[in-house]
């Protein structure tokens, strides 16, 4: 009995190690200089490769260009989510069904196939390679998450609230801004991180709507990975998991208080 | 059933007013038919307006395009079921082992955060030929020179894809199972064991089927989007194997017009594929549902 309950620490903690890997080995390959090959160990170390980053006009210039994109795409979310999670969640009504297969569409069928047939469309309305369009279609892929959030979230304070509010004598728009926005802030808060995280995440669709035009981190790393500039990579690669996580921990703390509430 | 049943207004037109900004949206993104247009090589801008199922023809019966599906679904399957392997394995003993989870829960939030480009890129320092795994084993004095590393990246079975699909995909497993779970009612178990069967049974007679549903669900969504994705077999594939979504692609960016039909076509069949998954998926909830309440 002991014995088995060893092993199975074991390797949870050889699990836990598995997901912290990357990070480790993003932060020592930022440093090294020489590594000749048998070495386990780099024998130098160098800080070159990171001042050139840091001197350089890309990253200031692709840092900016992914928060905007980031923070426009998971705006474009919150509003759009919004309304969608409340119709879903506090009314029945002919076509649910179809609204929520619609909605997990961008979940299921490949990102390929949703950015080739929205590309012409975003030709049409002169869109192709501009930062909302490379926005819009990151929220393609971020709406079956935030609708998600904001469905559970009108699920569970139900429509009593809003009722009471109009009893009271609120009309819609003071109802909204005095009952349901405080209601839903976590939501919305919530609901905008994952979107900034989804959103820096996104390669492929950038590529094709941005069209080499808007340089997005994501754009700017891969080349790098497939050149085989491995330090570079790996300071791109770090500054995107730290805007990743600087989002991720604005999850977990509104969570945390989201679950005191 | 926990969870207090939830009031719905009835009302005609709301809901509709307030599906208008998704509905307008999705119109204004995805509402186009040129996809299919194109793969039926229909172009309006060029005067073309006659049909043809040419392009259909001329890739469903080449060898790139039948290799390339068995490919993508070898590509998909594999991964998918290591990954829910692992996940449940990790989920269960998680949870019936460790008391305070929240700490190690944050970490293993970690990999699913994080870019699938930077996890593409941390394999690739792992496994390649001089990688960090060829070192070592190199100082185990197993190999002797980086060229007797085995090719584990670019290769033709796609273990470096592999790789990066379940390190990705294991945490988010493992999150499916640990939520359905943290709902389970420990009584079962408890007069299980209570009424004396082993460990053994206690997981196939009743957390197993517990988890049913949730596996399905995460059977559904990982294969869906392994099936899909194109990252990680575009920067790690062999360039000899392509998945469909790389194979697309690839006409996709091609210069010449008609190699752009051939891409729509695959795009096409693509969707077809993932309806009829879909499909089978929702007539499988239907049925066990209708089962449930039978038995009920």
């Amino acid at each position: 009995m002991k014995k088995d309950k060893i092993i199975t620490k074991f390797i949870i903690s050889l699990f836990f190690m598995i997901c912290i890997l990357p990070l480790i080995i993003i932060s020592l390959f930022m440093f090294v200089d020489k590594w000749v090959y048998p070495n386990i160990f780099p024998s130098t170390y160098t800080l070159k490769y990171l001042l050139s980053v840091i001197q350089s006009k890309e990253l200031p210039k692709a840092m900016i260009t992914s928060i905007i994109v980031a923070v426009m795409s998971a705006v474009i979310s919150v509003i759009i989510s919004y309304p969608t999670g409340k119709a879903l969640a506090h009314y029945n009504f002919k076509g649910k069904h179809v609204i929520s297969i619609l909605i997990l569409i961008p979940l299921i069928v490949s990102p390929l196939v949703l950015v080739s047939s929205s590309h012409i469309n975003l030709i049409k309305y002169n869109l192709h390679s501009t930062l909302l369009g490379v926005s819009l279609i990151h929220t393609i892929f971020i709406l079956p998450y935030t609708i998600r959030i904001f469905n559970d979230r009108f699920e569970e304070i139900g429509v009593e609230y809003e009722l009471q509010g109009y009893t009271l004598g609120g009309n819609v728009i003071s109802t909204f801004f005095l009952v349901t926005l405080p209601l839903l802030r976590v939501s919305v808060m919530l609901s905008f991180s994952l979107g900034v995280i989804i959103s820096l995440g996104q390669y492929l669709t950038t590529l094709i709507i941005g069209g080499g035009r808007v340089m997005t981190i994501s754009i700017i790393l891969v080349p790098y990975i497939q050149y085989s500039e491995y330090q570079l990579a790996s300071i791109y690669s770090f500054i995107l998991i730290a805007l990743t996580i600087i989002s991720y921990t604005l999850i977990a703390k509104l969570y945390k208080n989201h679950l005191e509430f | 059933m926990g969870g207090r049943s939830i009031k719905k207004i009835e009302s005609k037109y709301r809901p509709y007013i307030l599906l208008i900004p998704f509905i307008i949206f999705i119109i204004l993104m995805l509402g186009s038919t040129s996809m299919i247009e194109q793969s039926l090589g229909y172009n309006n801008q060029e005067g073309i307006s006659s049909i043809t199922f040419k392009y259909y023809e001329e890739i469903i019966f080449t060898k790139v395009f039948l290799e390339s599906i068995v490919y993508t679904i070898y590509i998909s399957v594999v991964p998918t079921l290591i990954s829910l392997i692992v996940g449940i394995y990790m989920g269960i003993a998680v949870h019936f082992n460790i008391k305070r989870k929240n700490r190690l829960n944050n970490i293993i939030q970690i990999p699913i955060i994080i870019p699938y480009t930077v996890y593409i890129f941390c394999i690739i320092l792992i496994l390649m030929q001089t990688g960090i795994v060829s070192r070592s084993v190199m100082n185990l004095n197993i190999i002797d020179t980086a060229n007797d590393f085995p090719l584990l990246i670019y290769d033709k079975f796609g273990v470096g894809i592999i790789m990066v699909y379940v390190l990705k995909q294991v945490p988010f497993v493992y999150f499916i199972i640990i939520s359905s779970l943290s709902n389970m009612d420990r009584k079962y178990i408890d007069v299980a064991l209570n009424l004396g069967s082993s460990k053994i049974q206690v997981l196939r007679e009743i957390v197993l089927p517990y988890l049913r549903n949730s596996i399905m669900t995460a059977f559904f969504i990982v294969f869906a989007f392994n099936f899909g994705s194109f990252e990680a077999p575009f920067l790690l594939g062999n360039p000899k194997y392509n998945t469909l979504p790389v194979l697309s692609y690839k006409y996709f960016i091609s210069s010449d017009i008609d190699k752009r039909s051939y891409s729509m076509v695959i795009n096409t069949i693509m969707i077809i594929a993932v309806v009829i998954l879909l499909h089978i998926y929702i007539k499988y909830n239907e049925r066990k549902n209708r089962r449930n309440y039978e038995k009920r």
